[in-house]
């Protein structure tokens, strides 16, 4: 990305998950038509041509059919976050496992939160509170 | 085989008694997402006794079940790591800012340490050839939240012809897994001398592609977790050969290791060789592990 794709992509993602964008400032992010990477400057700084690369630095989200944080990237980059849930251990458990989790917090999408630790992104309706992003996991 | 290992080892009946008993737990505590502090109050708080690998800070030899089921596993605070395999990573000592080849990554456990002690700066491009394993170590990259690294997939095992130099190279080669037989009873079912011929004949070819692309006065640290000479000692003879380099100490503090074999089947391998490690699974009741360190010089 460019530096406006960059920071449009982040008008996006900080937007939804409230993450703090200062912490992107000297990272690179690079894209196809569906996902969405991020990587050290460093890395874009060689001539590696003809090593036949497969990938470059982390997984951060996807774009489709909506923008969501892979869990790597909520862990890595959102324990900040402004929109956050925390959970008390049993409910974090059950929270990673895949279960719906009863919440007082309105509907929307949020980051969930075990002591100082971001765990993954959710989204609550009606109450219950479960993962969104088990399909971000490469 | 027996005859071979007698011939290593002048205490092969405890090499024998080791190789059957199970391999201790053990961690890496991954300082890219969490402290050291923490994670042994988190650990220790769920029931885990931690003791503390004397050679690497961050490693820890842990007794207790479900290792892998923690919310702390979940979230990358640590990698389940054997111990020896710890000290390749130390001895090749990326520094910020380095361009690191780690030419046979998957799944990835040296390849994260060096994320770490390179604190997500610089580059390091990390290879697997095969497809299937390079899911694994992508899969472990992103969960110890590793930003620094790309991945690839080049045979090291065919002619390389690229411009990048290296600052360091990493080199774990795939081996006979001779010292594996604590972990992987299938690695004692498939051995056999054709396979260890094979594996010298593959590690060859790939020491020599890896030290093609390492800059003067860089660095490349060759492993394995065999034992047998013509895999370890053998293959860095060929190095020197080929290459203008020099061995150079194994410096990392901490484990008990015994000189590389200068001597084996008939053959006389460079003096140089005495200054890798071998280290046999009674040493440190660990798993058994070859390394070398090898600079290169210039014309």
């Amino acid at each position: 990305m460019n530096s406006k794709e960059k920071e449009s992509f982040l008008d996006e993602a900080c937007g939804k998950y409230g993450l703090n964008r200062d912490q992107f400032r000297e990272l690179v992010f690079l894209e196809d038509d569906e996902t969405v990477w991020v990587s050290n400057r460093d890395c874009l700084m060689h001539e590696l041509r003809g090593f036949r690369l497969d990938s470059v630095g982390m997984f951060f989200a996807r774009k489709k059919p909506k923008l969501e944080l892979a869990v790597n990237a909520v862990q890595m980059f959102a324990a900040e976050a402004a929109k956050q849930i925390k959970l008390g251990r049993g409910k974090a458990l059950e929270f990673i496992a895949g279960a719906a989790v009863a919440v007082k917090e309105s509907d929307g999408v949020y980051v969930v939160k075990y002591g100082g630790d971001a765990l993954d992104s959710g989204r609550v309706q009606g109450g219950l509170l479960k993962r969104t992003s088990k399909n971000s996991l490469i | 085989m027996e005859e071979r290992f007698r011939a290593l080892a002048e205490d092969a009946d405890r090499l024998f008694e080791y190789s059957r008993k199970p391999l201790r737990k053990s961690i890496r505590v991954n300082t890219l997402k969490t402290g050291k502090t923490k994670l042994i109050t988190a650990l220790e708080s769920k029931g885990f006794r931690l003791e503390q690998i004397p050679w690497t800070k961050e490693g820890f030899w842990v007794e207790g079940e479900g290792l892998g089921d923690t919310l702390e596993h979940f979230l990358g605070h640590y990698y389940i790591q054997e111990a020896s395999s710890m000290i390749p990573p130390l001895e090749l000592a990326p520094e910020c800012g380095d361009l690191v080849l780690d030419a046979a990554a998957a799944p990835g456990g040296k390849t994260t340490h060096m994320a770490s002690l390179m604190e997500n700066t610089g580059c390091i491009l990390a290879n697997e050839p095969d497809s299937r394993r390079i899911k694994a170590l992508k899969f472990n990259l992103g969960k110890l939240g590793v930003l620094n690294t790309l991945t690839s997939s080049v045979d090291f095992s065919k002619k390389i012809d690229y411009k990048s130099r290296f600052d360091r190279i990493l080199l774990d080669a795939p081996c006979s897994c001779e010292g594996q037989f604590r972990k992987n009873p299938q690695a004692l079912e498939q051995w056999s001398l054709h396979k260890i011929h094979r594996c010298s004949g593959l590690q060859k070819k790939m020491i020599e592609n890896a030290l093609s692309l390492l800059k003067v006065d860089g660095l490349l640290v060759y492993s394995t977790c065999t034992l047998a000479p013509e895999e370890n000692e053998e293959v860095v003879d060929y190095a020197l050969k080929n290459f203008n380099l020099k061995v150079e100490e194994i410096i990392t503090p901490g484990f008990r290791r015994r000189r590389g074999v200068a001597e084996w089947g008939g053959r006389s391998y460079s003096s140089e060789v005495g200054k890798c490690a071998r280290i046999h699974p009674q040493d440190n009741d660990s798993e058994g592990f070859f390394l070398a360190k090898l600079k290169k010089c210039g014309h």
